[in-house]
């Protein structure tokens, strides 16, 4: 194998694979990236077998073959190199032999035979995603997902599909995010799709690799369903991975329809008082206390652990509906990862009881944007 | 249901046996191999061919899905797999296929996805070891501050939240069998297969990290295997005490009794802690009384038999013995070798014969202290990358060995004697051949002779100065008797017991 490629190229291809090639201990070829020409291109993959990315990047091939190189070392050297230079690759007995301006390595390398072959995707896509949105809901939802494999299918997120939008939910059962994303113009296909899926649960992990994939630049994430195995293409850059087999639970129920109490609080004030009463809550226990006091005009938060002391915080709030005071117990976590994924500067504060769930949601004046993101958490019962 | 035993091995074979003798299974009818039988056939060949770590990443969860037509339809778990087997295995693998079965012209793979689901159920049981868990998830009695989940059940709202206590690692095939447990294994897979009808209640007893809780466990996953819809529940004596506890100062005793008699299968593990708690074995019996009555399973575990668990209440003892005792003895040498070579193959590591041998003459006492012991070979050779060669595995465990012997001393001996026959230590020096005396005191010179391996001449001038023959007609006539009285038997290893693990 002999070729001639930018550095910028394959350092962003790399910077894409390389969390997916990690340390295996059973199947030592797994940290290895393999490099192989295809079609006048340079291919380049990385699996753990359970998702697989194959990246291509232009480049001049002066000879055909196959090469897999530890993930780690490769990677470190061409993220160091200065951007902007050129590399020439050659394969030798001892190894890949890169070549650029003032940097000459050898890096020892596997037989690419051994290297897993990842299933591709060759025909056409069913239908795509807008990137931006995808990716804003990604971020917004994913910290729900449970992380406890006990629940395998809490550790994905859930999507419904729908003909003029898809609904992203994730949550480990003590909050839930829930966004919705739009779709316009669609192929044909996408009815086609619709009709056989109604939903789907695809892993948190792959849709980590997903976020870090999209790019500024990117437009659309083209899908597609395989045999029990979807098909991702960012930008030329394909991601395969398992779909989770089993049933999503229906979290639309448990989403309040109504709430008795709604109130508006300073985002920055709120995020500032819980992250202060956190310190204040025990470790073992980590709960605060919220007391909203409509009378008073008042919402409290406090928090006390026998080891380290009390506090307490007065903020003003608004009140939109409601009369009734009510106290509610918390873990402050939640509450935090909650109100750092809303833009806006007031939050609208929603509760029925002190064991029924609460949402957290942006509160702009205009009420004609529709919000289409939805953060519910479940409070502590005494 | 029966063809899905599988002779892998030739200690196996007994097993199988003993299951045909006991339920005339049509299983000597099958002269064909099973689809299950040619993937093993297969599997064992593919295994010797490949790496082991090629072996485990590509061929787990796979198997035959169809077998017509001279094409073998394999199920794999993933996408990576199916290439795999196709592009790469393929020729090695219908090799297999073709020796074992002539017709297979061609093999193709599909991805299956019923396996996976298998294997993790969804049943929500929150995995857990001897049923230790957090305090969020304890069975259905909350500790008083949670949070309470959204969802408790994903299959369908309306039933109560439940959870097995399982753990998967616990499955028959992960079972070594040898003369020591078979018998307890086979009541316990008869059990799995015929809930309720083959043998109830199944009581097994036996020492310390011999594997009760192992085969206990196996039950509930073998029965979730085949029928997911059924109740399980696994439960230590001490946890059932504390939700017993917490269940009467929440005034919520009726809802434990009803969650209880509403299992299709029962497993009480280490019952004997329920001695002396009269409150806790009157629930108990009542709950056992409601399952007995519906034919639910019942399965009790315990470190010494019925007979011997002092304060248990009668009318509990009686039942126990109604249904089926078993037991598990301490493994023997060959049992041992054969655990260390299997636990050996799970974690993929390699030691000399020599090296094992070691291990297993010197660690006796109970399995999970021969877990420990490779366990620490293995880490130390890892580590310090060395060779586990004879030498360096008795360096390793050098330490560990001496601790064992140093731990019991004649003065032990002779406090386990004197409190387990309750007779005095001048009774037992004093001349006098009174059967109160005469038969502790041959049991003490038994043990001097076979755990200290003490000269018999030493024994006797410990018992006041008696001749050495006098100690070796007790040390032979225990030895002898041990293998007729089974009673002789159970008291040595009592004794054995609080000698190594006093309590």
């Amino acid at each position: 194998m002999k070729l001639i490629c930018t550095q910028e190229n394959l350092n962003r291809i790399i910077s894409y694979l390389e969390k997916v090639a990690g340390k295996q201990l059973t199947l030592p070829i797994l940290s290895n990236f393999l490099l192989e020409t295809e079609n006048g291109r340079l291919k380049i993959s990385a699996t753990n077998l359970e998702i697989g990315i194959i990246g291509y990047i232009g480049a001049k091939i002066e000879s055909e073959g196959k090469i897999a190189l530890p993930a780690k070392v490769l990677s470190n050297f061409i993220h160091n190199l200065p951007s902007g230079d050129v590399l020439e690759l050659e394969s030798t007995p001892q190894g890949l032999k890169i070549v650029s301006t003032a940097y000459q390595t050898t890096i020892k390398g596997l037989d690419g035979k051994d290297f897993p072959i990842i299933p591709e995707y060759k025909e056409d896509y069913f239908f795509s995603f807008p990137a931006q949105e995808l990716k804003r809901a990604l971020t917004r939802t994913l910290f729900c997902m449970s992380v406890n494999n006990a629940r395998l299918e809490l550790t994905g997120v859930h999507i419904f599909f729908h003909k003029d939008r898809i609904e992203l939910a994730a949550t480990d059962s003590f909050r839930l995010a829930e966004e919705i994303i739009p779709l316009t113009d669609q192929k044909e296909s996408y009815d086609e799709f619709l009709a056989q899926n109604p939903s789907l649960i695809i892993p948190g992990s792959t849709l980590h690799e997903i976020m870090h994939i999209i790019t500024p630049e990117s437009t659309d994430v083209k899908i597609a369903l395989k045999e029990n195995q979807i098909f991702f293409e960012i930008d030329g850059i394909q991601i395969i991975s398992r779909i989770i087999n089993g049933k999503y639970p229906d979290y639309k129920q448990i989403i309040p329809k109504n709430f008795q109490l709604q109130v508006v609080l300073e985002k920055e004030s709120f995020q500032r008082a819980v992250k202060i009463a956190s310190n204040f809550a025990s470790y073992n226990v980590g709960e605060i206390t919220l007391s909203l006091l409509p009378a008073e005009k008042q919402c409290v938060i406090s928090s006390e652990s026998q080891e380290i002391g009390t506090n307490k915080t007065i903020l003003p709030l608004e009140i939109k509906n409601g009369v009734d005071p009510l106290t509610i117990v918390f873990n402050p976590r939640y509450i935090l990862e909650g109100i750092n994924t809303l833009a806006s500067e007031k939050i609208l504060f929603s509760a029925n009881s002190e064991s029924t769930p609460i949402s957290l949601c942006m509160y702009n004046n205009k009420e004609s944007e529709k919000e289409q993101y939805m953060y519910i958490v479940m409070p502590i019962r005494k | 249901m029966h063809s899905c035993i599988i002779i892998s091995s030739m200690r196996e074979h007994r097993v199988v046996i003993y299951f045909i003798l006991l339920f005339y299974s049509p299983f000597l009818e099958h002269r064909i191999m099973t689809n299950e039988e040619l993937w093993k056939a297969v599997l064992g060949q593919m295994e010797l061919s490949i790496s082991r770590a090629n072996f485990i990443t590509w061929f787990k969860n796979t198997k035959i899905v169809s077998n017509a037509n001279g094409t073998v339809t394999i199920g794999v778990p993933n996408g990576f797999a199916k290439e795999w087997l196709e592009n790469k295995y393929n020729i090695f693998i219908l090799r297999a296929l073709k020796s074992l079965d002539i017709s297979v012209q061609n093999i193709c793979c599909i991805i299956s996805v019923e396996k996976e689901s298998s294997l993790h159920p969804t049943v929500d049981g929150v995995k857990s070891v001897d049923g230790v868990q957090s305090g969020e998830s304890t069975g259905f009695v909350r500790k008083k501050l949670i949070e309470k989940p959204f969802f408790t059940h994903t299959t369908d709202g309306a039933t109560t939240f439940h959870e097995t206590n399982l753990n998967t690692r616990y499955t028959f095939d992960n079972f070594i069998v040898a003369e020591n447990n078979e018998l307890a294994r086979a009541a316990c897979f008869a059990v799995a297969q015929n809930l309720g009808t083959a043998y109830n209640p199944l009581f097994i007893y036996g020492g310390v990290g011999l594997g009760k809780t192992h085969l206990l466990q196996s039950i509930g996953n073998e029965l979730i295997k085949h029928s997911p819809e059924k109740r399980i529940k696994y439960i230590n004596s001490e946890r059932f005490t504390t939700e017993l506890v917490d269940s009467i100062k929440n005034q919520k005793i009726d809802k434990f009794k009803e969650y209880y008699q509403q299992m299709d299968l029962l497993i009480i593990d280490d019952i004997q802690f329920l001695s002396g708690r009269e409150k806790t074995q009157n629930e108990f019996f009542h709950i056992f009384n409601a399952l007995y009555q519906l034919n639910k399973q019942i399965v009790i575990s315990s470190d010494r038999p019925p007979k011997a668990i002092a304060t248990l209440e009668d009318r509990l003892r009686s039942r126990f013995e109604g249904g089926m005792i078993t037991d598990i003895s301490r493994p023997n040498f060959e049992t041992r070798v054969a655990i260390l070579e299997s636990k050996m193959a799970e974690k993929g590591f390699q030691m000399d014969l020599p090296a094992i041998h070691y291990i297993a003459q010197n660690v006796t006492q109970n399995i999970r202290e021969l877990e420990g012991a490779l366990n620490r070979v293995v880490a130390f050779c890892e580590f310090h990358k060395i060779s586990p060669t004879l030498e360096n595995t008795e360096k390793i465990l050098a330490e560990l060995i001496e601790n064992n012997k140093k731990t019991i001393q004649i003065e032990d001996i002779f406090r386990v004697i004197t409190e387990f026959y309750n007779i005095s230590k001048e009774d037992i020096i004093k001349k006098g051949r009174k059967k109160e005396v005469a038969h502790p005191r041959q049991v003490m010179m038994y043990i001097l002779r076979t755990e200290l391996q003490m000269p018999f001449s030493t024994i006797g001038d410990l018992f006041g100065g008696r001749d050495h023959t006098t100690a070796l007609h007790a040390f032979e006539k225990i030895q002898k008797n041990k293998d007729i009285h089974t009673r002789l038997k159970e008291e040595l290893n009592t004794l054995k017991e609080r000698l190594y693990y006093p309590i």
